[in-house]
């Protein structure tokens, strides 16, 4: 049982190299030193797992933004809504 | 090179301001700020009026950066020949308090605290409805945009509209069809909000007349929450109703 009360599954799994050596560095994930092995390994895979989500949804929102720049009304209205508030005054 | 979410930079040109004395907080997210030409932040000012205190933040310079007049301008890279954009060069970083006092003050003017609890429920109009622009409503601009005069929908609260005759809006086009947060729909899917563009008009640049006014020309609760919501994620703003909430 996690924390929360979160159910976690275990599944035996390779460790590459690189990460062989994060369970002597507890204290990047800010957990303290003398964390056990398995708790440091699971915090990494939360961590790269929500790195991994986060940088997909960066992504979409990239070109997101990219397709509505591409819209023909848009740099007409970017313009006139500067124009518009300059003039306005609230500067 | 993108602004960065957080910095400030000179605004140029500003009649009857001395050089160098008013700035522009960049507020859009990142991503926004790396892909679009147009830019969105608030403006520091050396003074504010006295109902603009619980939006803004007093700077270590002594200027104040107000999110009642949240902005968006052409970045300086992309302005059109005729219309050049006023961002100039940097004049620094708001530091994190600065930054998160800012949107804590850009998330009440907002009202997100109301529209995002339980029960929201919509403060109605203060003083002569017809005299200024009301929140939740639709107003057309007066300079036609690609031959059309635009619907812009006011999210600045009444009472500043009432006081200021200012208000911030954001744009809305039936030519996005993206559904996503950024772009909420409004009136049944016929026209979607974009508000990362949300800017700040005086009033003589919306149609205030009734014969003016767009048809529908209010928005549901439900969908100032959208828009709220979606301002949230192109002003990075998250964190700040997280805040807010607590």
């Amino acid at each position: 049982m996690g924390k929360g009360g979160v159910v976690l599954k275990r599944v035996s799994l390779s460790i590459p190299e690189d990460v062989q050596e994060a369970p002597r560095h507890p204290d990047y994930l800010g957990l303290p030193q003398g964390t056990s092995q398995s708790k440091v390994l699971e915090n990494l895979l939360l961590i790269g797992w929500r790195t991994v989500k986060r940088q997909r949804a960066e992504a979409q929102e990239l070109a997101l933004y990219a397709a509505y720049e591409k819209d023909p009304e848009r740099v007409a209205a970017s313009t006139s809504i500067q124009r518009m508030t300059l003039r306005s005054g609230v500067v | 090179m993108p602004l960065l979410r957080g910095t400030i930079h000179e605004l140029t040109d500003v009649p009857d301001a001395s050089p160098g004395s008013r700035g522009f907080a960049v507020l859009t997210n990142d991503r926004w700020n790396a892909v679009m030409t147009a830019i969105g932040g608030a403006v520091v000012r050396p003074e504010i009026l006295p109902f603009e205190t619980s939006y803004s933040v007093r700077l270590r310079d002594g200027r104040f950066a107000t999110a009642a007049r949240v902005i968006s301008l052409r970045a300086p890279d992309a302005a059109p020949p005729g219309d050049p954009s006023p961002i100039g060069p940097s004049q620094g970083s708001l530091t994190d308090e600065e930054l998160d006092a800012l949107e804590d003050g850009f998330v009440r003017f907002l009202q997100i605290p109301m529209l995002l609890s339980t029960s929201p429920t919509a403060r109605r109009p203060v003083g002569d409805a017809a005299t200024y622009p009301i929140w939740g409503e639709l107003y057309r601009g007066r300079e036609p945009i690609a031959g059309e005069r635009k619907r812009f929908l006011v999210v600045s609260p009444n009472e500043w509209n009432q006081a200021t005759k200012i208000a911030s809006v954001v744009r809305t086009t039936a030519q996005t069809k993206a559904d996503v947060a950024q772009f909420p729909s409004i009136h049944g899917g016929r026209t979607r909000a974009c508000c990362g563009d949300l800017s700040t008009f005086g009033p003589s640049e919306l149609l205030m007349a009734r014969r003016d006014r767009p048809d529908p020309a209010t928005c549901t609760l439900k969908e100032m929450t959208a828009v709220v919501r979606g301002i949230m994620v192109t002003h990075d703003l998250a964190d700040a109703a997280r805040r807010a909430a607590t």
